[in-house]
This record gives structure tokens, sequence and C-alpha cells, in this order.
């Protein structure tokens, strides 16, 4: 939990130092809640939550820690057609196009651009 | 005394764990269930992102960026049009040009690559700044 609210820290210091509080909004309106009435992640982790919440209930923390294992395990193998590229293309200069890809690179120079996939 | 020797205070014996007598191992405080649970959420939602292609957008909120160049001496958005930057980033305190050459003093940030001395001396030098 110290890790997440970094992070948010983080993000929250970087957006007020770029002013792109606008373009912050947006994304997190389209990955988020949800652009169209389409779910967005916050129906997955909805669905994360509550496995930890469950497993946590009935007294089996660590069968828990698998079960999520495994989620995520299966959500990697079942897109990893996109997810990998993705992730390769983080580190080096040339983005792999992956499907749906927005008009930015993933270098994450310049103004993020909010033009990206809708689907979820 | 009877009833005292049945009242009698009894420390609790640590528990072994397992068949052989060893301790149970603790795992740290920061090892926990909800912490898993939470590295679990991050890791998805970058997992998310990679799958709809939104990564680099996100990881573009994590870096700093170039600022947005400043307002010219008109007051106006130099950046308008060419950017995605909101257009209501114009300085209302920019400096004018020198009346007298209708040059920008190069000690507005971004117009110059002279050092502070430097900057700081066109400064005082500038004819706009004895003026109230």
């Amino acid at each position: 939990m110290p890790l997440a609210f970094v992070a948010l820290a983080w993000l929250l210091v970087m957006t007020g130092v770029n002013g792109n509080y606008a373009d912050l909004s947006a994304a997190f309106k389209q990955d988020v809640s949800g652009a169209g009435g389409q779910g967005g992640f916050l129906a997955f982790g909805a669905g994360v939550i509550s496995i930890a919440v469950f497993f946590r209930l009935i007294g089996m923390p660590n069968a828990g820690k698998v079960f999520l294992f495994l989620v995520i395990l299966v959500f990697v193998i079942e897109n990893n057609s996109a997810i990998l590229p993705a992730l390769e293309s983080i580190g080096g200069g040339s983005a792999a196009p992956a499907t749906g890809t927005p008009s930015t690179t993933a270098t994450g120079s310049g103004a993020p651009s909010t033009s990206g996939a809708t689907t979820p | 005394m009877p009833i005292a020797r049945h009242l009698k205070r009894v420390d609790p014996t640590p528990v072994a764990k397992a068949a052989t007598g060893a301790v149970g191992f603790e795992p740290p405080s920061w090892a926990g269930y909800w912490t898993f649970v939470t590295a679990t959420l991050i890791l998805a939602f970058v997992l998310y992102l990679a799958k709809h292609g939104r990564l680099s957008v996100w990881l573009a909120f994590f870096t700093p960026q170039t600022p947005a160049p400043i307002a010219n001496a008109t007051g106006a958005d130099s950046s308008a049009g060419a950017s995605a930057a909101p257009s209501t980033n114009a300085n209302p305190n920019a400096t004018p040009a020198n009346p007298l050459t209708g040059a920008i003093p190069s000690y507005i940030p971004g117009s110059s690559a002279g050092n502070f001395l430097t900057n700081f001396g066109t400064f005082l030098l500038h004819p706009l700044s004895g003026t109230k």
C-alpha cells in the first residue's frame, strides 16, 4: 500500500509540474472508469478485490494469493500478443504497434494523447 | 490451599507449529496479504494498459516533460496550435519587449542560454526595470 501511495503522489506531482491534468483526467476516465459505457479497469479491479476479500474471509489467504496469481497469469497468456510487445517497447525506442495503439510512442515524450483505443 | 494452586498463573508456552517442534515462520509486516493484493492490482493495471496500448500514455504522466514555451511579448500563447498543451498557459505577467530595440529581453526563461549572472545583468540594465 505505501508503494501505491508513493506512485500516486509521484503521478500527482508530475501532473502538477507538467500541467497536463486535463489529459490525466481524460485518460483516467477512459481507462479506469470506462468511456462510453464500456467497463474500464474499475470492473477488473473490483473483481480482483472481491477474490481477495473472499479468500480472506474463508481464512485461506495463501489460496487467495495463488488464485490471484493464476488470474494474472491467465490474463497475460490470453492477451500475450498485445501485452508482450507493449512491455518490450518500454525500454526500447521503437515501439512495436499493438492493437489499438494510440498516436503517442512508447518513449513517453511529449504531451500524452487521449485519442487511444476505446475498447476495453 | 488447593484453590490457590488452581488460580496459579500459567504462562503461555510457545506453540510449536511443526511436528518437529520448530517455531513457525513469521513473515515480515510488509509481506502481508493486502500488500500482495495491492501489488496484484498495480500489476493488473499495468497489464490492462499494455493490452489496450495505453501504457505509453500513462508512462508519460510519470515523466517530467519539457515546459511549454513562455508567452511572447504580446502575451499570446506561443504554443497554441503547436501541441496538445492547454491554451490557458499564457503568462499575463510576461515581460514586454524592449521598447527601443523591440527585442525580447534575454532573461526570459527559455529565450537565452546565458548563465545566471548574464541574465541578471541584462535584467538590471533593462530600461523597464527601473520604472514604477
